[in-house]
């Protein structure tokens, strides 16, 4: 077998090869500041598990002892009890820890009447929608650590 | 050794030496496991799909029940309707006149109608209910909720749920 060495004159063909460090570098800063100005949304819900209401001036009076309805209105959040009509709290919005004494109020009713899951929501036009929220989540449940707990997460919306 | 014996060991050494084309993995590696770590730990497992609209700063909640499907009702800061993703035309001015109070209701009624119509050709067994979900900026009235609630009420959508965020 005869083999003859390469040409020393002739360079050897060089293989081009892609740099693609560069390129991964660019994509990282670009994936970077991508992740940093992009928000993920997680949509999360509160239902009002019963229909919408309407209530009209001939409906029956409820039998039961206690019917929670809540009304909100730019200054207050007012708790009464719609059998009796008896005022169980009010607090202003203007105190940072309304929203705690209203969980709490809550959450002692909900220990008396523990059948009980409703309540009736009423509201000002005027209210702002993210208080009607933030009064509802103080109404319709208690988070002590990781565990939640239901108080009355049947919301029903007064219309008319 | 022989010239030719020489030659093979020459060539064979310079076979070793010559260069391979090689695609550099490892990078890109590291930047797909920087990726899944973030999409991983913002994946949603709802089954609410939605598209927000920029101009809408959803409440904040305490709620951790995740969204379900139904008609999607939008309403931005600039009092701008978005009924499943589509915008609605309205008059300028003041939002509930009664002219777009009934172009809202038309276009929610039609919504409704289309997702019965394709509830009753998929012939499903489970009982399906149709929920209007209002995403409302949370600076807005509560005017708006009212309107909008009274609007689902007279089309006999059975169920009212506001889209909320994580706190």
């Amino acid at each position: 077998m005869h083999y003859k060495l390469p040409s020393r004159t002739r360079k050897p063909k060089e293989i081009p090869q892609p740099q693609l460090i560069p390129v991964l570098d660019a994509m990282f800063i670009m994936i970077f500041f991508i992740l940093a100005t992009a928000t993920f949304t997680k949509p999360l819900e509160i239902g009002s598990d019963l229909p919408v209401m309407r209530i009209s001036q001939n409906e029956n009076p409820d039998k039961r002892k206690f019917s929670l309805r809540m009304q909100i209105n730019t200054e207050k959040v007012t708790l009464t009890n719609d059998i009796d009509k008896k005022e169980l709290f009010s607090g202003i919005w203007k105190d940072p820890d309304m929203l705690k004494q209203l969980n709490a109020k809550c959450q002692e009713l909900k220990s008396q009447f523990v059948d009980d899951n409703r309540v009736v929501v009423v509201s000002d036009l005027s209210s702002k929608y993210e208080d009607v929220v933030l009064a509802l989540d103080a109404v319709r449940q208690v988070k002590v650590g990781k565990e939640v707990s239901k108080l009355f997460n049947q919301i029903m919306f007064e219309t008319e | 050794m022989s010239k030719s014996k020489n030659n093979m060991m020459l060539y064979r050494l310079r076979k070793q030496r010559s260069h391979k084309f090689e695609i550099q993995l490892t990078s890109l590696i590291d930047i797909i496991v920087f990726l899944l770590v973030f999409l991983i730990q913002a994946a949603t497992i709802t089954k609410l799909n939605l598209n927000l609209r920029a101009n809408i700063e959803l409440p904040r909640s305490e709620t951790r029940d995740d969204a379900d499907r139904g008609i999607t009702v939008q309403l931005t800061k600039d009092l701008e309707v978005f009924i499943e993703d589509k915008s609605v035309a309205l008059e300028a001015g003041t939002l509930w006149t009664d002219n777009n109070a009934n172009v809202i209701r038309e276009k929610i009624k039609e919504v409704k109608l289309n997702l019965e119509q394709v509830i009753k050709q998929s012939k499903t067994t489970e009982r399906f209910n149709i929920v209007m979900n209002l995403a409302m900026d949370k600076g807005l009235d509560y005017l708006h909720v009212k309107n909008l609630m009274d609007i689902a009420a007279g089309l006999g959508i059975e169920q009212f749920k506001f889209i909320v965020m994580e706190k």
